[in-house]
């Protein structure tokens, strides 16, 4: 793979953007899965966003609401890719930043992933990139039916682009030895 | 009475409305975790009641697992083809007007009430 890759079109965030960050080693989170399905961590951006963003004062409750409950979902799906996409005995850690430019939520999740998956990976989001999502969302729901283990491949992602008007976009860059791929999601506020 | 009671959301079928009532907060990993409740939807669809009612009105949140759970009920219901399927929803949380929809994509005929 070359050192540095990308998919979709992605946009390297602003700085100067308010933004977001929080990182974490994973395999150092004890009872990770608790962890994750608890919430915390969209719990806590969803208070931030409400908190410490006053210019956001001028929106209606109901925008507010409605605009949390997007981060909410969009951070929430992001995590729970973790379990599928990422390389979780990596000590390298993984970080999740938002940004509010203009209009706009931006979503940032960079992980470490495995060398194995990330062909399946590609081939996946080239999927996303060129397809009819509609069909695509139908077609995976339909499998999904007619499956024993009930899981649907990819829904998250199917979900944000399909629900949700995201774009997405991924980068894949490699870091002495590790390969790293960040996944942006951008939705409208 | 069919009924789940998880720490994070009930659910319950009422045989006499034939309405299945979920309330509270879906953030459940993967469909492992959305077992008991996919069976239980499962369950009420191969009773095949004429008129099946989902209400959802008061769960304030779902992921896409949760989401494509209530997809698999809706196909269920639509390759049974005996019974119609109601759903009662609320525009107070956004996943619902974002997401409820979707199940018209599987059963055309669905009455999706969102207030």
């Amino acid at each position: 793979m070359n050192d540095l890759q990308y998919w979709g079109e992605y946009i390297e965030p602003i700085n100067e953007t308010e933004y977001i960050t929080t990182s974490f080693i994973f395999n150092a989170i004890p009872r990770q899965q608790r962890w994750l399905n608890g919430g915390f961590s969209t719990d806590f951006l969803l208070e931030y966003w409400d908190v410490f963003f006053p210019m956001h004062t001028k929106l209606t409750l109901n925008k507010k609401v409605a605009i949390g409950n997007n981060i909410r979902f969009i951070a929430n799906e992001l995590f729970e890719n973790l379990l599928h996409y990422a390389d979780l005995t990596s000590t390298q850690p993984v970080r999740f930043s938002l940004y509010f430019p203009e209009d706009k939520i931006w979503f940032y999740i960079t992980n470490p992933i495995k060398t194995e998956q990330v062909e399946p990976f590609q081939q996946f989001i080239h999927l996303l990139l060129t397809e009819n999502v509609d069909e695509l969302y139908v077609q995976q729901v339909e499998l999904s039916a007619l499956d024993e283990s009930g899981e649907t491949s990819g829904i998250g992602f199917l979900t944000m682009l399909n629900d949700y008007q995201a774009k997405l976009a991924w980068k894949f860059e490699t870091k002495t030895e590790t390969i790293m791929v960040t996944t942006m999601v951008e939705v409208a506020r | 009475m069919i009924e789940i009671k998880h720490p994070e959301y009930h659910a319950h079928y009422n045989p006499e409305t034939t309405t299945i009532v979920i309330v509270g907060i879906l953030e459940l990993k993967g469909a492992t975790e959305y077992n008991p409740l996919q069976s239980l939807l499962l369950e009420v669809a191969e009773q095949k009641p004429s008129l099946v009612t989902l209400d959802v009105q008061n769960v304030e949140f779902m992921n896409s697992s949760g989401i494509s759970t209530l997809l698999r009920f809706g196909i269920k219901i639509r390759d049974l083809g005996v019974s119609r399927l109601k759903i009662l929803g609320s525009n107070q949380h956004s996943w619902q007007t974002k997401s409820l929809k979707n199940l018209q994509r599987f059963v055309q005929n669905a009455d999706i009430d969102i207030k």
